[in-house]
């Protein structure tokens, strides 16, 4: 969460900066908000509240509710309220370590994502990279939970559609509100931080039962940059990615064993919308029969089509390589997209 | 082709993809060429298959370190008139198959059951590899479920 939204505003006043127009259009602009004082407040505000997010798919959507305390500068505790299973369930993230607390199992599930780091690295090519594919609009300002926040909708320049829009906090910066919208205008996520308190948050809070089992779980390396290498390294003639339409472009990649069938992975990001290409040589593929997978087509080949929540998943092979595309799109968006690596 | 093999920690390390990028690669040209050590790469995952199997059909994770305290016991048992004419014909072999038997032994037969190779895997794999990846893009959501609790290893 702390990341996120950091993040969050900081690309966001990347692209508002790169758009004058649109913000020299709102009748009141906001107080002068300095880049460098938006990424320094997550490590310096620790708070306090609840979150509410939903995620909405074709075929339902998934709500989670969980209290979150924000020790700055680096530790956040989140524990769960909704869904029913995961009541009592609270999570520690220490970083790139995310530590899952489970009562009912008495154990601690440590989960380490080494691909966390490349947001640091790359904080700036990211903003860069919004800022050439979206128009960033001041939309208003407002009060929202007792807070004064100033609205900002993020307009995709490819599309002309309104890709996201969020509250910030306009006294700490903090993001307080985050929807996302689909190819058709709907909503298909909102984040929302409620009921925040911006106070110091006690250290006992973020301690660890020291009489629980510690399991490791899924670990994802570090991601490189080197896309070239990757291809190179994969051991198999893995294509290297191109640019994709709509700005889409390729950021980061690993190799990663998927059922000890070697695949490359490609992440692909057009600023706010992410895509995952994962390609191999031998035959490997996402079991989408419990998802009621429909057939498109990729060019001339059959490729399966499914989605999890609000995550669509597409499976072909171009009678050399095996591919999966996943993604927060829609159908005409992830096979255009598909179509482009494989026309 | 690279003459010199892997050790069977570096065998391990390559499946739990804990090498670096270079060494990884390495590992994996070598045992594209190397029949002996592809056995020992297999045979190394079929039993963190079997052991995972057992673990995930008794809803509980995988003792810490039992994997360790295996080969250790392995190690140190007194080889069997039975292992000493292995190792004289197949040294690769007898290590593995004799934990194999030891994993055998301390799960119980249930376990032989339903471990079968899969071509296709839990599409909730592919999208917790997603999420995981695109955490560190900077529009992306956290998590709202916690991960190491809504997914496995993938198999089917």
């Amino acid at each position: 969460m702390v990341r996120s939204k950091r993040f969050v505003v900081a690309a966001l006043l990347a692209a508002a900066l790169s758009a004058p127009a649109a913000a020299a259009s709102s009748a009141k602009a906001p107080s002068a908000i300095s880049l460098a004082q938006v990424l320094d407040a997550p490590s310096l505000v620790s708070y306090s509240g609840v979150v509410e997010s939903v995620r909405i798919g074709d075929r339902g959507a998934q709500a989670t509710v969980y209290r979150v305390e924000h020790r700055a500068p680096d530790l956040t505790r989140r524990t769960y309220t909704a869904p029913s299973e995961y009541l009592g369930v609270w999570e520690l993230v220490k970083g790139n370590v995310t530590y899952t607390v489970d009562p009912a199992r008495r154990r601690i599930v440590e989960t380490r994502n080494d691909a966390t780091l490349r947001g640091r690295r790359a904080l700036g090519d990211d903003a860069q990279l919004i800022a050439a594919n979206y128009r960033a609009s001041v939309a208003g300002f407002e009060n929202f939970d007792g807070r004064p926040v100033v609205d900002v909708l993020l307009v995709n320049k490819h599309t002309g559609r309104g890709t996201m829009f969020v509250r910030i906090d306009r006294e700490t910066k903090i993001v307080l509100d985050k929807q996302e919208f689909g190819p058709d205008g709907s909503l298909i996520s909102e984040i929302r931080l409620e009921r925040i308190a911006y106070k110091p948050v006690p250290a006992i809070d973020f301690t660890l039962p020291n009489d629980y089992a510690v399991v490791r779980a899924q670990v994802l390396r570090e991601s490189s940059h080197d896309t070239a290498r990757l291809v190179r390294d994969a051991g198999f003639g893995a294509r290297r990615p191109q640019p994709l339409p709509e700005g889409f472009s390729s950021v980061d990649g690993n190799i990663v064993d998927l059922h000890g069938v070697r695949t490359v992975r490609f992440l692909y990001s057009d600023g706010i919308r992410t895509l995952s290409l994962f390609e191999s040589a031998t035959a490997v593929s996402p079991n989408l029969a419990p998802l009621h997978p429909q057939t498109l087509r990729i060019g001339n080949r059959d490729a399966q089509y499914a989605e999890e929540g609000d995550v669509a998943l597409l499976s072909w092979n171009d009678g050399t390589l095996y591919y999966t595309l996943v993604g927060e799109l829609g159908r005409a968006d992830i096979q255009r997209l598909a179509a482009a690596i494989n026309p | 082709m690279n003459q010199t093999h892997p050790t069977p920690e570096e065998i391990v390390d390559y499946l739990h993809g804990e090498l670096s990028p270079s060494r990884d690669a390495a590992i994996h040209a070598h045992i594209a060429g190397c029949a002996e050590c592809a056995q020992a790469r297999d045979e190394e995952r079929s039993l963190t298959e079997l052991l995972r199997a057992h673990a995930k059909g008794q809803e509980r994770e995988l003792p810490q370190g039992v994997v360790a305290s295996i080969r250790a016991a392995v190690a140190h048992r007194p080889p069997s008139l039975w292992e000493r004419l292995s190792a004289a014909f197949r040294p690769a072999v007898a290590v593995p198959v004799a934990i194999a038997i030891a994993a055998f032994l301390y799960f119980g037969v249930r376990s032989m059951h339903g471990t079968a190779r899969a071509s296709t895997i839990d599409a909730s794999y592919f999208v917790d590899c997603h999420a995981m990846q695109s955490a560190a893009t900077p529009l992306s959501d956290d998590d709202p479920l916690p991960p190491a609790l809504t997914s496995d290893d993938g198999s089917q």
